[in-house]
């Protein structure tokens, strides 16, 4: 299962580098684009187009450094956060498959988020920098209900694992090992 | 006079500004989207060629409409108009040199900020 894991993951991280180099890409040519629109408008006089061209370079600018400098720890804390599943078996093991190839894709989804927020700002639209925090929250709702939920109730449903009882009573959310 | 070193500056600029970019390295090291890589890197360079040339012409447009309003500033005696239409060929020129100058630095500073997966 983890060598599995592994495999995919390299994926997931060959797409982060595709991501990154893409992004770097739309940056550049955005950045670039605003200068001709800045110097079209400086041409004819347009001062107004000449400072909402200065300020998307500045915010395509600052985008790619929330999304080279802010992501990756995001992505860190969210991948460590969750706790080792309970039970044991291969309950155990499809959980923590599941809980970190979820961080993975949260964490290529946060980037293509920011990737269609640069090429949305480069042609004049908005920004749409809060999906890439939806993501993080999506993704952690997603890794708790496959490193924790999911193994609990296949626990209690299955009857598996007899070193682990669910408690009658107190926090019915986690289970208690008897030994 | 002013316009022919124009002219001058804006050509070398552009010649430094598409061979010193980003652009210029391969999307080798993608592994399986390196190809894909390859075709996107390849659309952006002809992509910065394009805006890159559009640039210069429009920067010469410009100069070449404030050349005439200065030169119609002086026919008859409005020495405003000449003082701006010289202050426009400046300021385009400085502008263009300027994104020239800059844009390759924070395309290369950006490319140095690449993160690594953090998974």
């Amino acid at each position: 299962m983890g060598e599995t894991l592994q495999i995919i993951l390299n994926v997931l991280r060959q797409a982060w580098g595709a991501l990154t180099l893409f992004i770097v890409s739309a940056a550049a040519l955005a950045m670039l684009a605003k200068t001709l629109s800045t110097v079209g408008a400086s041409s004819i006089g347009a001062r107004f187009m000449v400072w909402e061209s200065l300020a998307t370079i500045a915010a395509v600018v600052i985008l790619v450094l929330v999304a080279f400098v802010g992501i990756p720890p995001i992505v860190r804390a969210v991948a460590t956060s969750i706790p080792g599943a309970p039970g044991c078996g291969p309950i155990t093991e499809l959980g923590t498959f599941a809980s970190g190839l979820i961080a993975a894709i949260a964490g290529v989804r946060m980037m293509l988020a920011v990737a269609r927020t640069i090429g949305g700002a480069a042609i004049g639209g908005t920004a749409e920098v809060s999906q890439a925090l939806i993501e993080v929250v999506e993704a952690l709702f997603g890794m708790l209900l496959a490193g924790v939920a999911i193994p609990l109730i296949a626990m209690f449903f299955t009857g598996g694992c007899t070193q682990y009882q669910l408690p009658i009573s107190g926090n019915s959310f986690w289970a208690t090992p008897t030994h | 006079m002013l316009f022919a070193f124009a002219t001058k500056v804006l050509q070398s600029v552009m010649e430094r500004a598409v061979s010193a970019v980003f652009l210029q390295s391969g999307g080798g090291g993608g592994g399986i989207f390196g190809p894909i890589l390859d075709q996107i890197t390849g659309y952006a360079r002809d992509l910065w060629g394009v805006f890159v040339g559009l640039i210069i012409i429009a920067a010469t447009l410009g100069m070449i409409v404030a050349v005439l309003r200065g030169a119609g500033g002086m026919l008859i005696g409005g020495s405003k108009e000449t003082t701006v239409a010289l202050i426009s060929v400046v300021g385009i020129v400085l502008l263009v040199v300027v994104a020239f100058v800059a844009i390759p630095q924070l395309s290369k500073m950006i490319t140095d900020l690449q993160p690594a997966a953090p998974f």
